[in-house]
């Protein structure tokens, strides 16, 4: 597979420009953007003992409130965006020019994750200033881990952006994709864990079983909420997998649904 | 420039192509016709890498595109019959997409890009968005696009699909004036007196399989031998005149109306014979003409055995 990096950021230039005058973006935007400032604004205002050493945990607690804004979010921007191509018929265009469908795919996908970017990083910068604003600028280093997290964040949208993109691919329908990537993609996956931890409670199966920890690592959401243990550097014994664990889930999450995202619209014929 | 070898494509248990071959020379304007669900726009669909075959090659500048497939449509100017652009986007951001594709540099672009939206008559269009623009606006925007990179060859999928006749007119004036820079053309449609004003080579398909490739005007020198078509006047035509013209062994009666009969015989003596019987009929035949062979009879003539 010979992709040019040149013609994967024209492709992932293209899909921001167009993606950004969507009302969805702008909706999404505005709502993530109330909804995270908001709870910082209120965790400073109503918590008036608030000092700056308290800043990674205010950013895990709001984080851990809106954590499912990072799976809907992700899917909302890309559930459509081959489905849109092929229903649009600007597909034929597209792949008449010399560009790989590797390439449109890397190109997407890219593209998807830069948008999630301009939504996520002004809003989580704005509510470090309010937070700065009230309690004092926090450390470096809580500022330099506050937005290491931001990347493992984007890892997290990226994992659904990814499985979007593959039933994106598969699916001729925009909906069907759209149902398929929030109820089989986020929905379905949340729900492997609590279901097999019920049948495990019958069953006597040990919590820390080899399963049980696969079952709670499908879900990029569960892998989340793990890592936030990074910001207050704790370990919490309700997750059966370790961050770092989490980490190399969300990875393989990614790696995989993105090669079989490339695989499946190389194989694909364009009707 | 392409050459088609065996090429065969199956739709679940529907045969669209069954191993059709052919080869279109360097600056011919080639026609590719055919009725409809002939197979037309599945060729046109394995060319340019959107469906796999399921055996046979496609090789386009003695390429084979399964495997040179970018390298050959950086040559390409492609115009499919389902038209779409990105709607939100203007007419210059859409053809500035496309540019990029081809990597023409951002000078060049800018100053490709106006020519070509001058060349077809969208330069005062070129800030409105393309869901701005009427069918035929966006099928002159379809024929700019696939001149942005200036190919040697041509695949235009049904350019004139659905325009008013003064539109059509003015895409066939615009593909004239393109060929007349030495391009080849691979036109698909099914106009046909458009394909014999536009194109000089043709191949015919029916229900997958290649019926006749050759050149028009050698196709309908082949046909002329063995059918003629007079259109005769007849001052007193009536239900009763046409029926007995119908009787006449070898005689076939393609249309009448008002005071005229239009007719298709072996030979000119079966004509003189439509006149006697006429003549016989009391009819006052004032005028026949003989009406030369063209494309759509060709056409008919051999895609009309299998219906």
């Amino acid at each position: 597979m010979k992709v040019s990096p040149l013609l994967i950021w024209e492709v992932s230039r293209k899909e921001i420009y167009e993606l950004i005058k969507t009302k969805r973006f702008v909706i999404f935007f505005v709502l993530y953007a109330l909804i995270f400032l908001l709870c910082v604004w209120l965790s400073c205002y109503l918590n008036p003992h608030l000092t700056k050493e308290h800043f990674l945990g205010v950013m895990k607690n709001i984080h851990s409130i809106i954590y499912i804004f990072y799976a809907i979010l992700p899917i909302v921007l890309s559930y459509d965006l081959i489905t849109k191509e092929r229903v649009t018929k600007s597909i034929y265009l597209f792949l008449s020019k010399p560009v790989s469908r590797e390439e449109v795919v890397l190109g997407k996908f890219l593209g998807v994750i830069i948008a999630v970017l301009l939504i996520l990083l002004p809003v989580l910068t704005i509510g470090l200033i309010i937070f700065s604003a009230y309690n004092g600028i926090p450390y470096l280093s809580d500022t330099a881990k506050f937005y290491l997290h931001s990347l493992v964040l984007l890892l997290v949208c990226s994992c659904y952006i990814s499985l979007s993109l593959l039933f994106s691919v598969l699916v001729r329908s925009s909906l069907t994709s759209l149902i398929l990537s929030l109820l089989g993609g986020w929905w379905g996956l949340e729900m492997v864990y609590p279901l097999l931890s019920m049948y495990s409670l019958y069953n006597k199966i040990p919590s820390d079983s080899w399963y049980m920890k696969v079952a709670f690592a499908v879900s990029p959401l569960n892998n989340f909420r793990s890592t936030l243990e990074m910001l207050t550097a704790g370990h919490n014994n309700n997750f059966p997998i370790t961050m770092e664990e989490s980490l190399v889930a969300l990875l393989i999450f990614l790696i995989v649904t993105l090669i079989l995202s490339l695989f499946a619209f190389r194989k694909k014929d364009i009707v | 420039m392409i050459e088609i070898r065996d090429l065969r494509k199956s739709y679940g248990k529907t045969e669209a192509l069954k191993g059709i071959s052919f080869e279109v020379g360097d600056g011919e304007a080639f026609a590719f016709l055919g009725p409809n669900g002939a197979g037309k726009t599945t060729t046109i669909k394995i060319m340019m890498g959107f469906l796999r075959p399921d055996s046979g090659t496609v090789r386009m500048f003695g390429k084979d595109i399964s495997v040179y497939g970018k390298e050959v449509r950086k040559k390409v100017g492609f115009l499919p019959e389902e038209i779409g652009f990105y709607e939100n986007l203007s007419v210059y951001d859409n053809m500035d997409f496309y540019a990029r594709l081809f990597g023409i540099p951002k000078l060049e672009r800018s100053k490709v890009t106006n020519e070509i939206l001058d060349q077809v008559g969208l330069s005062d269009r070129k800030r409105s968005k393309v869901k701005e623009l009427s069918h035929g606006l966006k099928q002159r925007l379809g024929i700019a696009q696939s001149l942005i990179n200036h190919p040697d060859l041509l695949i235009y999928d049904e350019p004139t699909s659905g325009l008013d006749p003064r539109s059509s007119y003015e895409i066939r004036e615009l593909i004239k004036s393109l060929l007349k820079g030495g391009v080849t053309l691979f036109l698909s449609s099914h106009l046909l007196y458009e394909v014999q004003q536009i194109c000089d080579g043709v191949a015919i398909i029916d229900k997958g399989r290649l019926v006749k490739r050759g050149k028009i005007k050698d196709l309908i020198k082949e046909i002329e031998g063995h059918l003629i078509r007079a259109k005769i006047t007849c001052l007193n035509l009536d239900a009763e005149i046409v029926d007995s013209v119908k009787k006449i062994d070898g005689v076939k009666v393609i249309d009448s109306k008002d005071k005229t009969i239009l007719v298709e015989a072996k030979d000119e003596e079966m004509i003189a014979n439509i006149n006697s019987r006429l003549v016989k009929m009391g009819g006052k035949v004032s005028k026949i003409e003989y009406i030369s062979p063209d494309l759509e009879q060709v056409f008919l003539k051999l895609t009309g055995d299998n219906k």
